[in-house]
């Protein structure tokens, strides 16, 4: 009996198979990624109320004599809408990068099309590579937090 | 059903086929290091997955080592933690490994195995997606009734 299957080919062109894995995976990535435009956006409102609260508390605080309380409350609320917009924003670029992943990727398997099917996988690429540096400028940023919070405890105890 | 026998087993894993050849993406050097640097990517982030796996582990015992019937509580709760990231940890790796081998060595059944580990993963994460957020459409839903709204 004749032997038909085949061993496995080099990898130069994508498959019938590869075509339909990639089709349902640019499905799920989109509706992903639209679900957090959602949530970026309702973050972006909690963000604006937030903003608007913060700018309240050094009002209401006025009559405290205290200047350096006065000060650490509006330095606070400034802060946290800082850090607030850093993340959104990251967020966003990071994203988009997923959106477009999908976009690019059912484009390219809808009308063959080989620019957006390199598009998209570039954009994949750049999805990934933009959440592993984020994830490790927040663990440096927690290593650092540690040894700044462990050094000034030893200070304090030798105070 | 009709079956068809004298079908290859392969079919659709024909890379150098010429039948197929024709219709799919020319797999260029660039999209090639496009995928390595994700499968690296996806590497780092499984180790880092299986970091987190085994503190939830770790915290598992000693919630069940407490006893009571809070520590019983406290241990279903994160045995279904681990339950939901196990998978989705799993999958980023089988991905990672296989796109990586499919890369190096040249190797289309790798890069399938790869890719459907891909598909597999994103249709985990938008189905818990969507299970959320039914979860809190009914949270929202029973608090609008009971505020008598």
């Amino acid at each position: 009996m004749e032997n038909t299957f085949n061993i496995p080919g080099g990898l130069n062109r994508s498959t019938e198979l590869m075509h339909q894995d990639w089709a349902t995976t640019a499905y799920w990535a989109n509706f992903i990624a639209i679900v957090n435009y959602i949530l970026l956006g309702l973050g972006a409102f909690a963000l604006i109320l937030l903003s608007a609260f913060a700018s309240q508390l050094p009002g209401v605080y006025d009559s405290m004599d205290n200047p350096i309380a006065y000060y650490m409350l509006a330095g606070g609320g400034a802060l946290s809408i800082v850090i607030g917009l850093v993340f959104l924003g990251l967020a966003l670029v990071i994203n988009t990068f997923l959106f477009r992943f999908a976009r690019r990727l059912k484009t390219a398997l809808d009308l063959h099309d080989q620019d957006a099917f390199e598009t998209a996988w570039f954009n994949f690429r750049n999805y990934l590579r933009w959440n592993g540096i984020s994830i490790l400028v927040l663990i440096v940023g927690y290593i650092v937090l540690i040894v700044a919070m462990a050094s000034a405890l030893s200070g304090l105890r030798e105070f | 059903m009709e079956d068809n026998f004298n079908q290859p087993l392969d079919t659709g894993f024909q890379a150098d086929d010429p039948s197929h050849s024709s219709s799919g993406f020319r797999i260029t050097p660039e999209v090639r290091q496009f995928w390595k640097e994700s499968a690296n990517w996806g590497m780092f982030f499984s180790v880092l997955g299986f970091l987190y796996l085994g503190m939830i582990l770790l915290s598992f015992l000693s919630l069940t080592a407490l006893g009571g019937a809070e520590g019983a509580m406290a241990g279903i709760m994160t045995l279904i933690a681990l339950a939901i990231v196990a998978p989705i940890i799993w999958l980023l790796f089988n991905f990672s490994r296989y796109t990586r081998k499919a890369v190096l060595y040249d190797d289309s059944a790798a890069a399938h195995v790869g890719f459907a580990n891909l598909r597999r993963l994103f249709h985990l994460v938008g189905i818990l997606i969507i299970i959320v957020l039914v979860f809190y459409g009914v949270v929202l839903l029973i608090g609008l009734i009971s505020i008598g709204l």
